[in-house]
């Protein structure tokens, strides 16, 4: 008896034997990553989703912000990317001169990062149609960061804007590494974790984060 | 056939419980206006121009299958996942049990999969000693209580408030609370405790890329981003048809995906895996799997006439908008698929697989009011009227079946005969109209009185009034006189 992998592929080659190949996949819509920002539609998304927007005009504002959150929250404990976005926020600073207490993301204890209060993030991109955080993984950019502490803030450099759905795919082509392969994961987060399987009633923060905040700084 | 069937029996349970009836009422309205919502953010033309370019992809791709899962498989490898083929659902199960005994797994986390429940692959890890906890909220609920999911998107739709928090106090010793945010919190304090213990998450995909090897996980709580970020182990499991070719591709069907099914222009999470993690990153599975599945979707591939049912991106449209699942629910179907979708694929599926359940879930397209909701809300326009007619003239033409169609072959017939000659069916129907408006005597005669008595069972019947269009000039004069 053939094996799985070749019967399977054998009873579909001969269960099209009567349509022609399609041929190549077409390429419509988007051929670039990036777009001009559209800060009121970016707004309207964020509203929808459940996404704190706190646009911004340069990085001195952003750093106020960020502040301003932790002071809010009343923020104890925290985990951020070590990434050269973030480096204008000085974040080791900030949590110094409030007392908090930073949580780092190291392989051996990342289930630590379920203490943290806050995990701050920087953002490949803002999705303007739907109010999305992309956000993917990589040595210096670690997925619990942005899943397991209660709020997730990303602070999101200028220049970043992708239009709509359709620019994901040039956005994940632009990412590819030297083989060719996109980053081992890409999450679109588009508001905290929320569900309804209780009556249908919506309950923001199920497993994930109970709160998502965007701090946006505009192109100069 | 007049006797009872395992469908006629739960739909007729199902009807008598009022308390079921209420809640899947209100339900399928929150369904429908979210949708609606979402919806309302488009022009009506975009939204169509959205619908026409997924429907293109999931045809194209449909035909191009073989091709597309070696790319896959290709470029799955490549990107240093495993890929494995499976023909059953048995295949399937065996598979995860193995690489679960192979790493060691005690306790596997599930993101919600239709196609597991498919498979029956809890019970099959369970006979070998490896816990699998689901862990969407919904999923869970239903898991604690021991039954089946009765929703593909909302799986404990049919429990209320109350059920959940007594089925928490037993199973948790929480005490009892009928506040929702309370009883979520609940659930998130006892599953994150599993999260961070699991040894494997085992997901579903809502489709696969073969240009990138990707695997797309769509969800709203983040229990599928947990199931692939902390365990050591992930394992998808996708049935073959859900593959696309290209990441535009993949653009085209998310863009309709959340929209058609909660209203949401994309989901809390939308999550493109390209194998385990890399060298140097701190999370997320070390070592990844992918089981794609056929279990009777070659064959169906092979019916040219069925194809279009293999297109379904599983957002739940249909069911939400269908009249029948709105009264009988989604257990009656007696399958993991229910509503429009489900009384296609199940049959479909079960014949596929030589299931010895094939013949009773061949009455589900009977069940059909061929009202038309589902195929006009399909993202990706599938017919599943006209689908499923075609399911109910296969089963009348099948001994094994034939019983499920109400009239016999000569009674459909004359019925037949009857209908395509106006000036026959006018004459009948005259006559009826004097002898038995109510079609009370109709109903005693042999072959089509019980097909009318099947039919008056569980609807109104229709009076006989002569036809509107004979009615209306009389109708319109009374109207002018009425308006001077």
């Amino acid at each position: 008896m053939a094996d799985a992998r070749s019967e399977i592929l054998m009873a579909l080659r001969l269960a099209l034997t009567d349509c022609p190949d399609p041929g190549p996949a077409p390429r419509p819509g988007a051929d670039a990553a990036f777009g001009p920002a559209d800060p009121q539609a970016l707004a309207a998304a964020c509203a929808r989703c459940g996404v704190r927007l706190l646009p911004v005009a340069d990085w001195a504002q952003a750093r106020a912000a960020v502040a301003d959150l932790l002071r809010e929250l009343d923020v104890r404990s925290a985990t951020f990317w070590n990434h050269p976005d973030l480096a204008p926020l000085d974040l080791p600073a900030l949590c110094a001169a409030r007392g908090i207490e930073v949580i780092p993301a190291r392989e051996e204890s990342i289930r630590d990062l379920a203490r943290a209060d806050i995990g701050i993030t920087s953002a490949l991109g803002l999705l303007a149609e739907s109010g999305s955080i992309l956000v993917a993984a990589g040595a210096d950019t670690p997925r619990s960061t942005s899943l397991l502490p209660e709020t997730h803030l990303a602070v999101v450099p200028p220049g970043r804007t992708v239009p709509g759905i359709a620019n994901l795919a040039p956005l994940l082509r632009s990412l590819a590494d030297v083989q060719g392969r996109p980053p081992s994961a890409l999450h679109a987060i588009t508001g905290p974790s929320s569900t309804g399987d209780i009556e249908m009633v919506v309950v923001k923060g199920v497993h994930g984060p109970v709160r998502a905040v965007v701090v946006a700084v505009a192109a100069q | 056939m007049t006797g009872s069937t395992p469908f006629r029996a739960a739909a007729a349970a199902a009807l008598a419980d009022r308390r079921l009836r209420a809640t899947l009422k209100s339900a399928v309205a929150v369904f429908r206006g979210n949708r609606a919502r979402g919806l309302a953010l488009l022009a009506p033309a975009e939204f169509e121009a959205l619908r026409h370019r997924a429907a293109e992809v999931r045809r194209r791709c449909l035909r191009s299958l073989p091709v597309l899962l070696e790319r896959l498989e290709h470029n799955v490898v490549a990107a240093g996942g495993h890929v494995h083929w499976a023909r059953t659902g048995a295949e399937a199960n065996e598979i995860v049990a193995r690489i679960a005994a192979a790493e060691g797994v005690r306790l596997a986390v599930k993101g919600k999969s239709m196609v597991t429940e498919e498979t029956g692959l809890n019970a099959a890890l369970a006979a070998r000693g490896v816990e699998a906890v689901e862990t969407d909220l919904g999923e869970w609920i239903v898991q604690l209580a021991d039954e089946k999911p009765s929703h593909i998107v909302a799986p404990a739709m049919h429990k209320n408030r109350r059920e959940v928090s007594e089925l928490f106090h037993k199973h948790l010793g929480e005490p009892l609370s009928d506040d929702i945010p309370e009883l979520t919190l609940m659930a998130r304090r006892a599953l994150r405790a599993r999260f961070l213990a699991a040894d494997m998450g085992i997901t579903g995909a809502n489709m696969a890329v073969a240009e990138t090897g990707s695997v797309v996980l769509v969800e709203n709580e983040g229990n599928i981003r947990m199931s692939t970020t902390l365990p050591r182990v992930h394992v998808a499991v996708m049935s073959i048809e859900k593959v696309v070719a290209t990441l535009d591709d993949m653009a085209a069907l998310l863009a309709v995906l959340p929209r058609s099914c909660t209203g949401q222009t994309l989901s809390s999470y939308t999550s493109i895996l390209s194998g385990p993690r890399r060298p140097g990153e701190a999370d997320g599975a070390r070592v990844f799997h992918l089981v794609l599945l056929d279990n009777g979707r070659s064959a169906l591939v092979a019916d040219p006439a069925m194809r279009d049912v293999l297109a379904c991106v599983r957002c739940g449209a249909c069911i939400n908008v269908c009249p029948v699942y709105a009264h009988v629910g989604g257990h009656s179907y007696g399958s993991a698929y229910c509503g429009p979708m489900g009384s296609l694929l199940a049959p479909l599926l079960a014949r596929a697989q030589g299931a010895p359940e094939a013949a009773t879930l061949a009455e589900l397209p009977f069940a059909c009011t061929t009202c038309g909701a589902c195929a006009s809300v399909c993202p990706v326009r599938i017919d599943h009227p006209t689908l499923l007619l075609e399911l109910r003239r296969r089963a009348a033409n099948a001994p094994e079946t034939a019983g499920l169609a109400p009239l016999g072959p000569r009674a459909a017939a004359a019925f037949a005969r009857l209908a395509t000659r106006p000036g026959l069916w006018r004459a009948a129907a005259a006559a009826a109209r004097v002898l038995d408006p109510g079609l009370l005597l109709a109903r005693r005669m042999p072959g089509v009185g019980t097909a009318i008595t099947l039919w008056a069972r569980s609807r109104r019947p229709p009076r006989l009034r002569r036809p509107f269009s004979a009615r209306w000039p009389a109708l319109r004069r009374s109207l002018e006189d009425s308006n001077g």
